[in-house]
């Protein structure tokens, strides 16, 4: 049985138990051994069912005894549900970036068109635009102009009066020079209509990874603390 | 219906820390020696697991202690003997278990089985 010892000595050192309290627990086992050997006595009446899975046996041995050194992050969690918290993490991530992304695009619209507001400056003959928000602004020559959405169209209201479109009522609309000082700088219209779209899908795999690692979760926890043990 | 083996097993499971208390609270006894006084009693742990995790979870809990001493003509080994706290540890234990067994017993003693030979 000197190979069982041999095997349960590599499981001790390969989980970092003490060489003084690994050589004690070697030579209590092998004088045992050697004791139910010269009497005759199966190996299996000494160690159970643990005479077929030295290193289970070793582990559960140290383990219970606790002399297994704890590595910094193994009491933390189990490794399997250290790698599912790096997935959680990066669902997080990607979940609040695209968030952040399909938000910002909305406030741009809405920044500016508070400006255009305030400036009341009234816009020149402008032209029916298509568009898919219900207050924005756009350019138009030298002006920036505040459009409404009414119906299936964005329409431009000049002269700050109603005007009627295919018979819907629409708000009044104003428009701007677009070298005043005091306009922020107007975003990009097609980059970042082009970006709304990535962020909501980004938005929904950030959040279904959420989802899903939630749901996994517990089940991982289980999984990793049913591992099996020779001992009682 | 679980196997007899099975039950047999969980059984054994819920009590051999008691056991093994109870054989070192007697007299301080080495790993084998323990397996030899429990075989001696008809108690066998052939196809359970071994008693090494439990005693090292006794000696982690401060329920026996220890110290090594020459055996017969071998090398010295580590016995066990009961702490005063696993003195208590088995008066509790084992005032547990004949509760629990005796209301089994109330239970079961109306069924007439027959013991397989």
């Amino acid at each position: 049985m000197s190979q069982f010892v041999d095997e349960c000595r590599r499981e001790w050192k390969r989980l970092g138990v003490p060489d003084a309290i690994a050589n004690e627990m070697a030579a209590d086992l092998a004088a045992d051994l050697a004791d139910a050997d010269a009497e005759g006595v199966p190996a299996e009446d000494v160690l159970g069912n643990g005479v077929f899975d030295p290193r289970a046996f070793a582990a559960s041995w140290a383990g219970e005894r606790g002399v297994i050194p704890s590595a910094p992050g193994r009491e933390r969690l189990p490794r399997r549900s250290r790698r599912l918290s790096v997935i959680v993490a990066l669902a997080a991530i990607v979940a609040i970036g695209a968030g952040l992304v399909v938000l910002r695009s909305a406030d741009q619209h809405q920044s500016v068109a508070v400006v255009a507001l305030r400036a009341y400056v009234r816009a020149p003959n402008l032209t029916v635009v298509p568009g898919p928000l219900e207050v924005r602004v756009v350019r138009r020559g030298s002006h920036f102009v505040r459009v409404v959405r009414r119906g299936p169209f964005i329409v431009p209201a000049p002269y700050g009066r109603p005007f009627t479109a295919r018979g819907s009522e629409v708000a009044p609309a104003y428009a701007l020079p677009a070298k005043l000082p005091f306009l922020p700088p107007i975003p990009d219209q097609n980059t970042s209509d082009s970006l709304r779209p990535l962020g909501w899908i980004l938005l929904v795999v950030g959040i279904g990874g959420l989802i899903l690692s939630v749901a996994l979760w517990p089940r991982r926890r289980r999984a990793d603390q049913a591992s099996p043990s020779p001992g009682y | 219906m679980a196997s007899a083996d099975h039950r047999r097993s969980q059984l054994l499971r819920g009590v051999l820390d008691l056991c093994l208390l109870a054989v070192v609270a007697e007299e301080p006894a080495y790993g084998y020696e323990m397996t030899k006084r429990l075989r001696s009693r008809g108690l066998s742990i052939v196809g359970e697991g071994s008693i090494y995790p439990l005693l090292g979870r006794l000696e982690r809990e401060g329920l026996v202690e220890t110290h090594r001493a020459a055996s017969n003509g071998g090398p010295p080994r580590k016995y066990y003997r009961a702490s005063s706290a696993g003195q208590r540890a088995l008066e509790i234990g084992v005032s547990e278990w004949r509760g629990a067994r005796d209301a089994i017993d109330v239970v079961l003693g109306v069924v007439e089985a027959e013991v397989p030979q």
